[in-house]
């Protein structure tokens, strides 16, 4: 491993993108859970509400990854906490973009 | 020798820009998980990135309400074939933004830290790990993008001729 160069920018991209993938499934749940949500989040109404779920999406994951960045440039963390962090993100991520999960069915 | 211009831009999306990125995605999940140095050029990393957003905003805001127009309405008065939009179309849409953004994430680490990417096991994990499932997100959108063209292709637009185009 190299001690030297700090691995915080590193890292920010690891979890902000974690987040990212976090944030995508937990709108996709909360708009099939919501009709209310589900308008509010339609953006572009040819797209439907998943033009709102994944611009959010983008917009969180871009400022996490920017705040982050910033936060972290002349740090090193421990990597296996991100990693850690980063399994169960994505892990639900996935699942929560699984049509039998979040359509509840 | 015509294709309407839905069918051209659909094809593009799928075929075209799809194909690239797969092939790119599995590319670059070789090298990681080989004990070379990765050997790969800054740009052609930014060229995946832009490829992948180019796929999901076509796929987003101009394919998609195309399908949604008439295709999907298709599907969905069709039991036996509801599926594909309630399961297949569902899934396709949401995990193909889990590859695109995992794929950023990577070819920004490797565009710009490529050498302690290398040296420190637990990074080269975390990107192996982001490659594996942005490989398979990928798969699954196309896998589902292209058995729903099949049984519920998106035609539409002015007719583009492509005869032009053969020597």
């Amino acid at each position: 491993m190299n001690d030297n160069a700090p691995n915080g920018p590193i890292c920010a991209a690891i979890l902000a993108a974690d987040c990212g993938i976090f944030v995508l499934g937990a709108l996709t749940i909360a708009a099939e859970a919501s009709k209310r949500l589900a308008e509010a989040l339609t953006l572009y109404s040819p797209s439907g509400p998943l033009s709102g779920v994944t611009s959010l999406t983008i917009a969180l994951w871009l400022v996490v990854w920017f705040v982050l960045t910033r936060l972290w440039k002349y740090r090193s963390l421990s990597v296996k906490w991100i990693n850690l962090i980063s399994f169960v993100l994505i892990g639900l991520g996935l699942l929560f973009t699984f049509p039998p999960v979040f359509a509840g069915k | 020798m015509a294709i309407s211009k839905y069918d051209l831009v659909t094809l593009l999306h799928g075929l075209a820009f799809g194909g690239f990125f797969l092939m790119a995605v599995y590319a670059l999940g070789y090298q990681m998980f080989s004990d070379e140095k990765l050997n790969v050029n800054k740009n052609y990393l930014f060229l995946i990135i832009g490829i992948g957003w180019i796929i999901l905003l076509l796929g987003t805001y101009v394919i998609y309400p195309w399908y949604k127009a008439n295709p999907e309405k298709l599907l969905l008065a069709n039991p036996n074939q509801a599926k594909w939009q309630t399961f297949g179309m569902e899934w396709k849409e949401h995990v193909a933004w889990i590859s695109v953004i995992l794929i950023s994430a990577t070819c920004h680490i490797l565009a710009h830290f490529k050498k302690q990417a290398f040296e420190d096991s637990r990074i080269r994990l975390a990107l192996r790990t982001f490659l594996v499932v942005a490989f398979l997100s990928a798969s699954v959108a196309g896998i589902f993008g292209a058995l729903i063209a099949k049984f519920a292709p998106i035609h539409g637009g002015a007719l583009v001729h492509l005869e032009g185009w053969i020597p």
